[in-house]
């Protein structure tokens, strides 16, 4: 016999908690408003995009938040950054572009195909578009969604998680429609996520009644 | 003579299915067998590792059907997501199982290890004998019912595509 179980459906969903995110590195967006073309600027220490850059013609970079709103602009070669962020391609796993480079041909493509993505580390941005990019993703956090034990589980599963202010940006701008499973209260939100820049269909279902999220997919 | 997408094996491990009735989700998980997993990974997965990039993880979505498989894609679960209420409840034929393995996910998986078809699921519960049918509308022919965990056979097609399950489902399950 196998082993069988069930979850009462009358549970009410669970806040997640701190937790490590079981993809560390792993670059998801939903682009709101971001100007096309813009680099994701990704912070180490919140693990997400918390903003976007773009060199322009121009003469200047400038620099926006999460929703596609400029925060600041920096003069091209007024201040030598840290990191020069034209030499800094992101991977996943933090392999250095000198792998890239110099490792084996089939490694190499591996590695690309593993989903490259070219991003900017936040210590490269100017300190006053830093901290407006910051404050805005402040907002998004804390949540206040819960989980059921079976997407509390998805949330701690690689290849199933997704970071949860990218649901909450999902439940504030996806698509919003009744569950098409009937469920009571819930409703479903579509958006386009991307994954190290790959774009898919997040699907959230959230019980309005208590904020829990009773289902999240992406394919 | 059997789909090139099966690894046979004699030892099993014992299902998980869980029916979350607050998430209308049906998640069977189970551990792949040792004796099919290849003691030494491939060398571009060892250097992978060994510089800290994550093995990835598969996942195909046959329509609502989400098949997981572990970083040598070797199936180890899948869920759905469906209301009782969308289950067909009726006898079901009985199958043929003769083979235990592990079945290989063979799809055009993406950069992040996903890939997704395009498919209808149907669920079937027969409650007399306490059996589940998860499987594709319509149907392709099985060729080969596979164990792949105590508790659960995989039917295949002709080219080793995955195109059914059998659970013994347990007396909790709606």
């Amino acid at each position: 016999m196998s082993d069988a179980a069930t979850t009462n459906g009358a549970e009410s969903g669970q806040p997640l908690g701190a937790r490590k995110s079981p993809e560390p590195n792993t670059i998801f967006e939903v682009k709101q408003n971001v100007v096309p073309g813009a680099t994701p600027i990704f912070d180490g220490d919140l693990n997400a995009v918390i903003g976007y850059q773009k060199a322009e013609n121009d003469g200047w970079i400038y620099y926006f938040d999460v929703f596609g709103r400029q925060v600041g602009r920096m003069e091209k070669g007024l201040e030598k950054p840290l990191i020069d962020p034209i030499d800094l391609i992101f991977i996943l796993g933090g392999v250095s572009r000198l792998l890239l480079t110099k490792a084996a041909p089939r490694l190499g493509a591996r590695v690309m195909g593993a989903g490259v993505v070219k991003t900017v580390a936040a210590k490269s941005v100017p300190p006053s578009a830093l901290q407006a990019m910051r404050k805005v993703f402040s907002r998004i956090l804390p949540t206040s969604l819960k989980f059921t034990a079976t997407t509390a589980a998805r949330m701690a599963t690689p290849g199933r998680h997704v970071p949860i202010h990218i649901l909450e940006l999902a439940v504030k701008h996806g698509k919003k429609v009744a569950d098409p499973q009937g469920t009571k209260n819930a409703f479903l939100y579509t958006i386009q996520m991307f994954r190290n820049g790959k774009p898919y269909t997040l699907e959230v279902l959230l019980r309005q009644t208590d904020r829990t999220v009773l289902h999240f997919v992406y394919k | 003579m059997l789909p090139d997408t099966v690894i046979e094996t004699q030892t099993l491990s014992v299902a998980d299915i869980l029916w979350d009735a607050e998430s209308l989700t049906l998640d069977v998980r189970f551990a792949v067998p040792d004796a099919v997993i290849p003691r030494t990974p491939p060398l571009v997965s060892r250097v992978e590792t060994a510089v800290g990039i994550p093995q990835p993880m598969y996942r195909l979505a046959l329509g609502d059907l989400m098949l997981s498989g572990d970083s040598n894609r070797l199936l180890s679960g899948f869920d759905i997501r469906r209301a009782p209420t969308g289950w067909h409840r009726q006898s079901l034929d009985p199958i043929e199982t003769s083979t235990k393995g592990a079945i290989r996910l063979d799809a055009d998986f993406d950069e992040n290890g996903l890939a997704s078809v395009d498919a209808d699921i149907d669920i079937t519960v027969d409650d007399a004998r306490g059996l589940l049918s998860i499987e594709r509308r319509p149907c392709p022919p099985i060729a080969v019912w596979v164990e792949v965990a105590i508790g659960v056979v995989a039917g295949l097609d002709e080219g080793g595509g995955i195109a059914a399950f059998r659970l013994t489902a347990g007396p909790d399950l709606p």
